[in-house]
């Protein structure tokens, strides 16, 4: 049985009397230790996948089922839960708490959930070290983003999610984030779920899942995944 | 703008009711002719007369210190009130016009109507009766009416303050009643007492406005200017008329004098003449009593000898019935045996009958037997032949059987014959066998007819025996009954004789009876008679006696009438001395021209207004600076918010001014409008609210609705509030101007992070939580809002500690004086002429009947005290007779740490709150005034050394020690006033000053707690603030958390969101967010709890009244209350926003930068 499981998912939003579905009968799966690529066209549902797959969002109908558990049929509650142990998030434009040093706010998220990382070694392994006390209205984008990611990584969560991690960053930053993506996912053989519109980042993707209007298009295994700085865009 | 709200309301009241603006008092009255020359004086529009006294008056049980005054009835019932404060009349002269609350105008002397305001106690109704009991002067020449009825109740504008109307001599020394009634009930000889006077155009300046004043001064120096003379011709005039009036009296005592001396002498003469027709009749009473003495004797005699022939005659009687009852009892005895035996001779008869039935029976059982007897012989003889026939027959049987046997042995045993012979051996065997049963039968027969024979026999020999013996028995008894019957032939005669010898006793007793009744009645008759005539002495005697008695009590009549006229007429002569004496020694009266601040009514209602201004000035300071907070941070968020538009705006080219201009216009509009709303409110709602309050203590009619409005203030008071939002608004708009349209356009950086100096402390800082962390540099990080938070909630709890802590303050009063300072309740006052018996007498009822053991004697007295720097005010001075025995009655302590002060003959101690308005301390002097009727310190004064100052919270006093009151007066006193305590009952009350008033000298008795509930009242109103004071902290608490909060987590709702999406949960959130405020809540509440004791202590010295004191001290539950009762606001406020924090949605807030 496959780690994650998306089984006829539907998610429809209710635009005062017109009704669209963001996923519609969305059906995909993949496995535990990979690094997952889900590429896709504006509006095509992307973000949506991602949010129900983190569990910020609920899906209308279908299943979702994550190492066996059915996440679909979560409450408000367990949801809740299933972020706080099961879950990292990283997003295009980093949300860290602008009142707390970059190691704070990686010990912010790992205080709460059962098995955390050690907050300092988290920022070690993204590169930033040197900047442990600096509060995020210091660091560049670049580093915000290592930060927010070290905060993902140091709650040790089953599924790390990125949502555009590089939209806000220019290219060589993008690139340097993308890596240590990459480099994360291998050494510590988490599974990382990451959504972009680029092509060009399903190279390094040891699945590539193309979504088109709300549904699952196409799934391809990448057998050669390349490093992600081989890659160009 | 309630206290020129009230001022206003006061203003129209009392010129709708035309209020004197001069009252022209006179201590002799004014003559006609003098009226007419104060109207005639310049700038006077008119003048009334009134005349007036002060009295002790009594509505339903209930006494009261009232004020007499005479209206015009006419102009009364003419008048009419066109709205609550105005009254219409035709008379312009009619001044203080009344307003008719119930009933009517009094139409004739004797009728009154009473204040509608200060209906205190028990209910009056229409109809009620008005009983003047005494004066403060003797009302004889005054007042001629001593019972009104009561016919309306009436709002007066020259008394519109409940507390008190004004002082007066009598009672606890204030005025607690009015009444109005016609002149025609005060005596025509009593003059006007004093003159009201009406200002030519003040009424069209506002009263107690320094124009009103400086208007009226000018008529004031005119009527002082003619004081001197009006006194003047007063005096000559009174002098000429009681001059006039002794004359003609002296010439009235020599005319009585004559005239009583000859009625004496007619007396005399008849008295004597009485004396000699009393001798005559005590001459004829003896001689009839010894002729009645006479005819008893006889009488006795009389009885004497009816009682010997009476008995006589019953003891001959008594023998004849002796003898007759034995006689009788004789006959009884004969008869009772007879009775006896008759009964045995019934029985004797019966048993005869008996004894005939069984002759009968046995003669004919005789006959019977022996015709049977001849029958059974016959029997038996035919049997015994039977019995041979058959013995016969059985041998012949024999005779057979033994051939056959025979035959039969001779042939051989089988010969055919044999069995023949046999069978008929058998036959005749067989026939034996039956002869013989035969045989036994008839044998059986025989013995059984044999026996029947011999009971016969038997039977027939014992008949013949029975039959001689009953024959003798029917003999015996007929014998008996014949015995009896004449036994009873003899008792009959017996009885005949007897009732004869009853007859003759009965005729002979009654002519006995009869004889003896006819001399009782005789002798009885005779008694009767006797008994008459002794009645008739005897009330001869009575009659002499009773006009003895008379000539006695006339002779000393005579006696007491002689002296009691001849002391009248030395009297009378004296008094036409004295009289004489004082109309040479009548003094230059005194007059007083006094204008309406000696009112005490108009003073201090101006003075509380005033009051409330000072209030005023304090409560919209903090509600301004909240105010300016609110719309500053508002505002600033609201330019903050439109950072890109208004980016784009300076990048098409608009001018600073006009981007500005937009926000301004849209500040000013908000801010104008809710300036608008609020002022339309409040100035309406709040003054209402209060004035209502007021109401309580002033008795000037509610102000119509809507309230007057002061432009002044109020375009003072929404200009100030729309300027701050404007100014807020503009400082807004201009920091976010100054920035280059780029970086507008931009998103707002998030305000960078910030070490705090907390963090400097490494060992704390690591201890503490991220959360914790989180708001720590929160609060520094928006200043502007931490200092909001805790001005806004430091001012809502020094509004509810003001509110909490002013109630405090205002019931201490009560709970602080009653008791822990005053322990007595009821005041017995004596004139000043009682003697030192009388005094003592008082003191033992009120030992007896009260409820202490303590009383004390005091000389109290209204007096004046002033300082060097401040005016004289009246006090009661209170001089102790006897300082130990006083200070069970009245504790004396300071204030502040509760030390007792020592009192002793030499001590001067003031109340508090006086030696404060005097502004003096211990060891300072200050001067002590006599006053005159209407309250002006008389003279320089005598100087005093301040000893004490004691804790006191209601009224004014001066507690003096007799030797130095002494000293300084250099009067000696007269302790005619006992404090003492009386049971709280009503009716125990009723009789325990009943009792009191029993007493000559006793002039009044109150009961000073009786005050303590006006007091209540009074300061209820007050209490009317607290709860202003409560709502307006609520509202600010709610406004201030509700849009701080509001702003936080619009601010932060990305923040939030991060936190839910790391898996916080909602508590988690709650926590993190609230912390803060919570926080901010509690730090303002402690400072507000600092703010709002200074606070409460300026509220309280500013409201309070010139004669109480509020309690200084905030109870601790004050504190608790207001620190809780935030903290509850604020944690309401908290769990409505956290629907909020909960619709905080992770999707759309991380979607993308705002």
């Amino acid at each position: 049985m496959a780690f994650v499981e998306f089984k006829n998912v539907r998610k429809v939003y209710h635009m005062g009397e017109v009704e669209v579905a963001a996923v519609d009968d969305m059906n995909f799966s993949f496995e535990e230790g990979e690094f997952v690529v889900i590429v896709g066209p504006s509006g095509a549902g992307k973000t949506t996948v991602l949010n129900i797959l983190g569990g910020i969002d609920t899906a209308t109908s279908g299943s979702i089922l994550l190492d066996g558990n059915e996440i679909s049929a979560y409450n408000e509650q367990e949801l809740t839960q299933y972020r706080r142990h099961d879950i990292g998030f990283v997003f295009q434009f980093y949300n860290l708490v602008q009142n707390l040093t970059a190691l704070e706010n990686v010990e912010l998220a790992s205080q709460i959930c059962k098995d955390p990382l050690d907050p300092r070694e988290s920022l070690e392994a993204v590169g930033l070290g040197h900047r442990i006390d600096n509060f995020p209205g210091q660091l560049s984008g670049g580093e915000q983003q290592r930060v927010a990611i070290a905060r993902a990584l140091a709650k040790n969560p089953k599924l790390l999610l990125c949502d555009e991690p590089t939209g806000a960053l220019d290219y060589q930053t993008g690139k340097a984030i993308l890596e240590l993506l990459q480099e994360r996912c291998h050494e510590t053989g988490r599974t990382v779920v990451l959504i972009t519109h680029n092509q060009a980042f399903t190279a390094i993707a040891d699945r590539v899942i193309h979504v088109r209007e709300g549904k699952a298009a196409s799934i391809e295994t990448n057998a050669q995944p390349v490093s992600a700085s081989t890659i160009e865009w | 703008m309630t206290g020129p709200d009230m001022r206003i309301g006061a203003d129209r009241f009392y010129d709708g009711t035309h209020l004197y603006d001069v009252r022209l008092l006179s201590t002799l009255g004014y003559s006609d002719s003098q009226i007419g020359e104060v109207e005639a004086v310049e700038g006077v529009a008119a003048v009334m007369p009134s005349k007036s006294t002060d009295v002790m008056g009594q509505i339903n049980e209930e006494q009261y210190a009232m004020r007499i005054a005479s209206m015009p009835i006419k102009a009364l019932n003419d008048s009419s009130c066109t709205d609550a404060c105005t009254v219409e009349s035709t008379e312009e002269n009619y001044l203080n016009r009344l307003i008719l609350e119930r009933g009517r105008w009094p139409e004739k002397a004797g009728e009154c109507v009473i204040s509608a305001d200060r209906v205190a106690g028990v209910p009056v109704e229409m109809g009620d009766k008005l009983e003047v009991l005494y004066g403060s002067q003797d009302l004889d020449g005054v007042l001629k009416t001593k019972l009104f009825t009561i016919v309306g109740t009436v709002h007066s504008s020259s008394y519109v303050s409940s507390v008190t109307m004004g002082a007066t001599s009598l009672g606890s020394g204030s005025i607690q009643q009015f009444a109005y009634v016609s002149e025609a009930d005060f005596d025509a000889d009593c003059p006007y007492t004093e003159l009201f006077i009406e200002v030519e155009g003040a009424s069209d300046l506002f009263s107690g406005s320094d124009e009103y004043k400086e208007h009226v001064g000018v008529v004031v120096d005119r009527l002082e200017g003619m004081a001197d003379n009006l006194a003047q011709s007063r005096l000559d005039d009174i002098k000429k008329e009681a001059q006039d009036e002794l004359d003609e009296k002296s010439a009235e005592y020599e005319y009585e004098k004559a005239d009583a001396l000859s009625k004496l002498d007619d007396a005399k003469t008849e008295l004597d003449d009485a004396e000699e027709k009393l001798d005559d009749a005590d001459q004829q009473i003896l001689d009839g009593q010894s002729k009645i003495d006479s005819g008893y004797a006889q009488l006795y005699d009389g009885y004497a000898q009816l009682d010997a022939q009476k008995a006589e005659a019953y003891g001959k009687l008594a023998d004849a019935r002796k003898e007759l009852e034995a006689n009788q009892q004789k006959i009884d005895d004969a008869s009772v045996e007879l009775e006896s035996k008759r009964s045995e001779v019934e029985s004797s008869k019966e048993k005869k009958i008996e004894l005939q039935g069984q002759l009968e029976q046995a003669s004919t059982g005789l006959e019977q037997a022996q015709a049977a007897l001849p029958e059974l012989e016959a029997g038996i003889s035919q049997l015994e032949a039977g019995i041979a026939q058959a013995e016969q027959g059985i041998a012949e049987l024999n005779v057979g059987i033994a051939e056959l046997e025979a035959q039969i042995s001779q042939l051989p045993e089988d010969d055919p014959q044999r069995a023949a012979l046999e069978a008929q051996l058998e036959g005749l065997q067989q026939q034996k066998t039956s002869a013989q049963e035969q045989l036994a039968g008839l044998q059986e027969q025989l013995a059984g007819l044999q026996t029947q024979k011999t009971g016969l026999e038997t039977k027939i020999a014992e008949l013949e025996a029975a039959i001689p013996q009953l024959e003798d028995g029917i003999a015996q008894i007929d014998a008996g009954i014949a015995a009896f019957e004449e036994a009873e032939a003899e008792l009959a005669a017996g009885k005949k004789k007897l009732e004869d010898g009853w007859a003759e006793y009965n005729s002979q007793a009654a002519s006995a009876y009869t004889q003896i009744a006819n001399g009782e009645n005789q002798l009885y008759s005779s008694e009767q008679q006797l008994i008459a005539s002794q009645q008739e002495l005897e009330s001869a005697r009575t009659d002499a006696a009773q006009g003895r008695e008379e000539l006695e009590d006339g002779k000393k009549e005579y006696e007491k009438e002689r002296k009691k006229a001849l002391d009248e007429l030395a009297d009378a002569a004296q008094l036409i001395a004295d009289a004489q004496k004082d109309i040479d020694d009548l003094e230059l009266p005194d007059i007083y021209v006094l204008d309406r601040t000696k009112n005490y009514g108009v003073e201090s209602q101006v003075a509380d207004s005033e009051r409330i201004d000072n209030i005023a000035r304090v409560f919209p300071f903090i509600f301004f600076l909240v105010a300016a907070l609110v719309a500053l941070t508002t505002m600033t968020r609201m330019v903050d918010e439109d950072r890109v538009l208004i980016g784009t705006y300076k990048a098409l080219g608009y001018s600073k001014a006009s981007i500005t201009g937009r926000y301004l216009i849209y500040a000013g509009l908000a801010s104008t409008i809710g300036a608008i709303i609020g002022l339309a409110i409040l100035s309406q709602v709040l003054p209402f609210t209060i004035s209502k309050a007021y109401a309580i203590i002033y008795n000037i009619p509610d102000y119509p609705l809507p309230m007057p409005f002061d432009w002044q203030f109020g375009l003072l008071s929404g200009g100030l509030g729309v300027g701050i939002t404007l100014a807020a608004t503009m400082a807004a708009a201009m920091a976010t101007l100054r920035e280059q349209p780029a970086q507008l356009m931009l998103p707002r950086a998030p305000k960078a992070g910030k070490r705090i100096l907390l963090e400097r402390i490494a060992p704390l800082w690591k201890r503490v939580s991220f959360s914790w962390k989180v708001t720590f540099r929160n609060l520094f990080r928006y200043k502007k809002r931490m200092f909001m938070t805790v001005v806004g909630i430091a001012g809502c709890t020094a509004l509810l500690l003001t509110g909490w802590g002013l109630h405090d303050s205002i019931w201490d009063i009560i709970d602080k004086q009653f008791g822990p300072v005053v322990n007595y309740n009821v005041i017995t006052k004596m004139g000043n002429d009682v003697s030192e018996e009388e005094l003592i007498s008082v003191e033992a009822y009120m030992r007896d009947k009260g409820d202490t053991e303590d009383i004390t004697r005091v000389q109290s007295s209204n007096m004046q005290v002033g300082s060097a720097r401040h005016n004289p005010m009246g006090v009661e001075v209170v001089v102790p007779k006897q300082v130990d025995e006083f200070a069970k009655l009245l504790t004396m302590k300071e204030r502040i740490g509760q030390v007792p002060i020592a009192f002793d003959d030499t001590s001067v101690v003031l109340t508090e709150k006086l030696a404060k308005t005097l502004e003096i301390s211990v060891g300072d002097t200050f001067q002590l005034y006599e006053q005159d009727d209407i309250g002006n310190a008389l003279g320089s004064g005598f100087t005093l050394t301040l000893t004490g100052i004691m804790e006191n919270y209601i009224g004014s006093s001066a507690y003096i020690g007799k030797d130095a009151y002494s000293m300084a007066t250099g009067d000696t006193c007269s302790f005619t006033t006992l404090y003492g305590r009386c049971t709280d009952g009503v009716d125990e009350r009723l009789v325990f000053t009943e009792g009191l008033h029993e007493f000559d000298g006793v002039r009044t008795v109150t009961y000073n707690d009786e005050t303590i509930d006006s007091y209540r009242t009074m300061l209820t109103s007050v209490d009317m603030i607290v709860v202003v004071l409560v709502v307006s902290a609520a509202a600010l608490a709610f406004i201030v958390l509700y849009n701080l909060t509001n702003i936080n987590i619009t601010e932060r709702r990305r923040e939030i969101a991060s936190l839910k999406v790391l898996g916080f949960t909602k508590r988690e959130v709650y926590a993190y967010i609230f912390r803060e405020i919570v926080l901010l809540s509690l730090l303002g509440a402690l400072l507000g709890l600092i703010l709002g004791t200074f606070l409460e202590s300026f509220v309280c010295v500013t409201a309070e009244v010139d004669y109480v004191m509020f309690g200084r001290d905030i109870h601790t539950s004050s504190y608790v209350i207001s620190f809780v009762m935030t903290l509850a606001f604020t944690a309401f406020v908290m769990l409505f926003m956290r629907k909020k924090l909960n619709t905080v949605d992770m999707v759309e807030s991380l979607k993308s930068v705002e």
